[in-house]
């Protein structure tokens, strides 16, 4: 899928990526992504904050794991251990790899269907705003920032 | 301007500088050596024309007026001198300036008017003292036209005339005999070809003339060993043309060269010849160093991008684990054909990652090179005389390691020079040989790279050291008595430890040995010091042959593998709880008469540590002169591992320098062991 097709007139489109996540349902620019692997064996790194979840081998690379729920302050009632997959993003040189449990699909939406309200208030600027896709809603992540922490 | 060509003009003038720099040490130890001064000459005259093509006009025009005092210095119209020496090297240093502001795309338009009038001064200078000289100069635009002439014309005589063939020529001359030098070519087709030949001689031996030396030799000619040509040098009373004519009047021949000698240029050719023969012989010691120069060049113009060497690396560890996943999965089937083949990959795999080690690796020279300039400088200004005597520098060692080396290197030459090496007056005084020698030295030994910088100076005074030590409350009076030597030299590596009194502005701050002791150990090395009164110093480092793989022991600690680089570990033991003593506060273990603080690893990683054992097992570390007792829960085994970084998300963690992917394609993570106890 080419990036400069969707252009329609002056409105700029965005394509992201959306999985879900303890239920929610979160994109990416899918720029960022490398590749979703299945959840390999993480290895923990004492005294790292709070939201690195370890440390995996990716094809001879060191990547650092980050589970979001903790990034982004999601309540859950019980510690979920069970996410199946990682997604890889790269963002410069930096590789980094989210937990996620399922990735669902490519959205493509119009500058105007982005609310920057809401994900201003719930996610700090750590979400670019929200999508209303069908009658869920997606929260659309800003990944800089987010590496950023 | 071309980039491309930019890159590869920069890469050459810096082997150019380099070369210079090492031609004119050497020629300050040496001054009367031509071949210095002409290869110096030649290599600024190189890099003026290098200069000129590319535009830089500023760098070509400074090279030019070097490439006139060296000019001189080569026909012997000036002499070397200590002053002119450092003005030299000035401009040696506004070269290096300007190439890189090249680099950094700034042109080279670094203000040199006032080196360039005084190399004009140096050049006017000299002639105004030798008026004699200058005569000869206003003279020489003439001479200098004649010789060129001359030197032409001798071209055209490519016959090697020797001194005892030019003897006799000169005598035959002085018996009013013409010297000829004739080239006889045949026509094509000659069948008796020799036959003809002793025609020429016989005509030339029947006009009264000599035959005194021929190419091809004549049993060649009577044997028919020749194409058509013949050269002949002749003595005979006839003249020109009548020889001429007598020889091209033998049927056959196509054409009669014949030519007067020219015995003034033949004679400046012979002791030219001369020269480089004696000079060859004096350098035939010097030829085994020249080609190792040499060979060092070799290995600078091959040029690979470091980072394409990691991800070959990288791509080579990617390879190790993928072979070993193989193996652990065709393990289970027992099947003979791919057991063997498996062997096979595994010895394929092992010769590669050992040739990709050795392609990251430069030898120490890349280094070393520049401490002799260096050295010579700092000497000067302290005015001291120091012998810099370097060795080993065609050890390899990792590119790596070689770039960071560098630095702390610098540090211990420049203490070397202030500190160690007394003044002159002094060391005679001490009845030592006036002039210092400091010595740099490297070499493998085993898995390490050993570089020792020693001097032949005052030395470390222990007892200065260690009041100096219990001032700042390092060591208490007690202790310090018994003390062993080595423990009073590595105060010195503590942070603001310095006995100098005076402060200079080369060294003696007090900071600089804890810079080198921790920029060494950054590189996985580490340091010592060895010193006695009034003999001298000598600093040892210890640095693996490379940063990317290190031995290292495999712990576990909980449910993880952990990894202790075996430079940071002095022993391993079994102990039990009941061992542990509480002093102030700490824990403590007594090991062999020592006092060592206990770190429960598992506690501060805030590792559950489930049912607790009576029984420990214990990782003493060193840091400095201080010891630890890591507590781990299995001891697993000594391992090579490739160090990866563990990115930019964990670099806020101080406890780990980075982590190794093991056999089975697990991560364990790398103790960083001062850190960690840099906290207790």
């Amino acid at each position: 899928m080419n990036k400069n097709e969707g252009n329609t007139g002056s409105e700029k489109i965005y394509e992201i990526l959306s999985f879900n996540l303890c239920g929610r349902d979160f994109a990416v620019d899918v720029d960022y992504v490398e590749m979703v692997i299945e959840k390999p064996n993480i290895t923990f790194v004492p005294k790292a904050r709070e939201f690195i979840k370890g440390v995996i081998n990716l094809r001879g690379r060191i990547v650092t794991v980050v589970d979001l729920t903790k990034l982004l302050g999601i309540e859950m009632e019980k510690e979920n251990n069970n996410f199946k997959n990682v997604m890889i993003l790269r963002v410069g040189d930096v590789e980094v790899g989210f937990l996620v449990d399922n990735v669902k699909e490519v959205i493509r939406a119009k500058e105007s269907d982005i609310d920057t309200q809401f994900g201003s208030v719930e996610y700090e600027r750590k979400a670019k705003g929200v999508i209303k896709k069908g009658d869920k809603l997606v929260v659309y992540l800003d990944v800089e920032e987010i590496l950023k922490t | 301007m071309n980039e491309q060509y930019l890159s590869v003009f920069l890469d050459e003038a810096r082997e150019y500088m380099e070369s210079l720099n090492e031609n004119m040490l050497k020629l300050e130890k040496d001054p009367e050596d031509m071949e210095i001064i002409n290869e110096i000459f030649r290599v600024l005259h190189t890099l003026k024309g290098m200069s000129a093509t590319m535009g830089f006009e500023n760098m070509s025009k400074l090279c030019h007026r070097m490439e006139n005092i060296f000019d001189d210095l080569r026909n012997e119209k000036m002499k070397i001198t200590t002053e002119l020496m450092d003005t030299l090297f000035a401009g040696v240093d506004a070269m290096e300036k300007m190439i890189q502001m090249m680099a950094e795309g700034k042109g080279d338009e670094l203000d040199v008017s006032d080196l360039l009038n005084t190399y004009e001064g140096i050049i006017k200078g000299e002639m105004k003292i030798e008026e004699k000289k200058e005569e000869e100069k206003l003279e020489t635009p003439k001479k200098e036209g004649e010789k060129s002439e001359r030197i032409k014309e001798y071209e055209k005589i490519p016959i090697e005339i020797d001194e005892t063939l030019l003897h006799t020529l000169e005598e035959a001359k002085k018996k009013d005999y013409n010297t000829y030098y004739v080239k006889v070519v045949l026509e094509e087709g000659t069948l008796l070809k020799s036959a003809r030949m002793y025609m020429v001689f016989h005509k030339i031996e029947e006009m009264g003339g000599e035959v005194l030396k021929s190419i091809p030799p004549v049993e060649d000619i009577e044997n028919e060993k020749f194409e058509r040509e013949v050269e002949l040098i002749v003595v005979c009373k006839i003249d020109r043309n009548k020889l001429h004519e007598a020889i091209g009047n033998i049927s056959e021949i196509e054409k009669v060269i014949v030519r007067e000698i020219d015995m003034e240029s033949a004679r400046g050719e012979i002791e030219e010849r001369k020269v480089e023969t004696k000079e060859e012989k004096k350098t035939v010691e010097k030829v085994e160093a020249k080609e190792s120069s040499r060979m060092k060049r070799i290995t600078q113009t091959i040029r690979v991008d470091i980072d394409k060497l990691d991800t070959l690396m990288n791509l080579m560890g990617e390879l190790v684990i993928a072979r070993s996943r193989i193996a652990d999965t065709l393990r289970k089937y027992q099947i003979k054909e791919v057991d063997e083949s498996l062997a096979q990959l595994s010895r394929v795999t092992l010769d590669l990652q050992n040739i990709i080690m050795k392609i990251r690796m430069v030898p120490i020279a890349f280094v070393f090179n520049r401490f002799p300039r260096m050295v010579r400088d700092l000497a000067r200004r302290f005015n001291k005389e120091i012998n810099l005597v370097i060795t080993g520098q065609e050890t390899e060692l990792d590119r790596t390691v070689v770039d960071e080396i560098g630095e702390p290197l610098l540090h211990l030459l420049r203490n070397a020079v202030d500190h160690g090496i007394e003044p002159k007056e002094e060391r005679i005084a001490k009845g030592k040989p006036p002039v210092g020698t400091i010595v740099l030295a490297a070499r493998h030994e085993g898995n390490n790279v050993i570089i020792e910088v020693s001097d032949d100076g005052r030395g470390m005074d222990k007892e200065k050291i260690l009041s100096k030590a219990i001032e700042r409350g390092l060591i208490d009076e007690a202790s310090a008595q018994n003390l062993p030597e080595d423990k009073i030299f590595s105060f010195v590596f503590m942070p603001g430890f310095s006995t100098k009194e005076d402060v200079s502005d080369v060294s003696g701050r007090g900071v600089g040995m804890d810079v080198v002791k921790s920029a060494i150990e950054a590189l996985n090395g580490s340091v010592s010091l060895e010193s006695k009164k009034d003999e001298g110093t000598k600093v040892t480092i210890r640095l693996p042959l490379t940063l990317a793989i290190i031995q290292a022991l495999l712990v576990t600690i909980g449910d993880f593998v952990y990894a202790i680089p075996i430079v940071n570990i002095d022993s391993t033991m079994a102990a039990s709880e009941d061992d542990v003593q509480i002093v102030e506060n700490r824990e403590v273990m007594v090991v062999r008469g020592e006092i060592i603080p206990i770190v429960r690893l598992k506690e501060m990683f805030g590792i559950e540590t489930g049912k607790k054992s009576r029984n420990i097992n214990l990782v003493i570390v060193k840091n400095g002169p201080r010891k630890y007792g890591f507590v781990v829960d299995r001891l697993l085994g000594q391992d090579d591992i490739v160090i990866k970084s563990l990115g930019k998300l964990l670099k806020d963690i101080k406890e780990f320098s980075g982590g190794a992917i093991l056999g089975d394609g697990s991560i364990a993570l790398i103790l960083d062991v001062s850190n960690i106890v840099s906290n207790i």
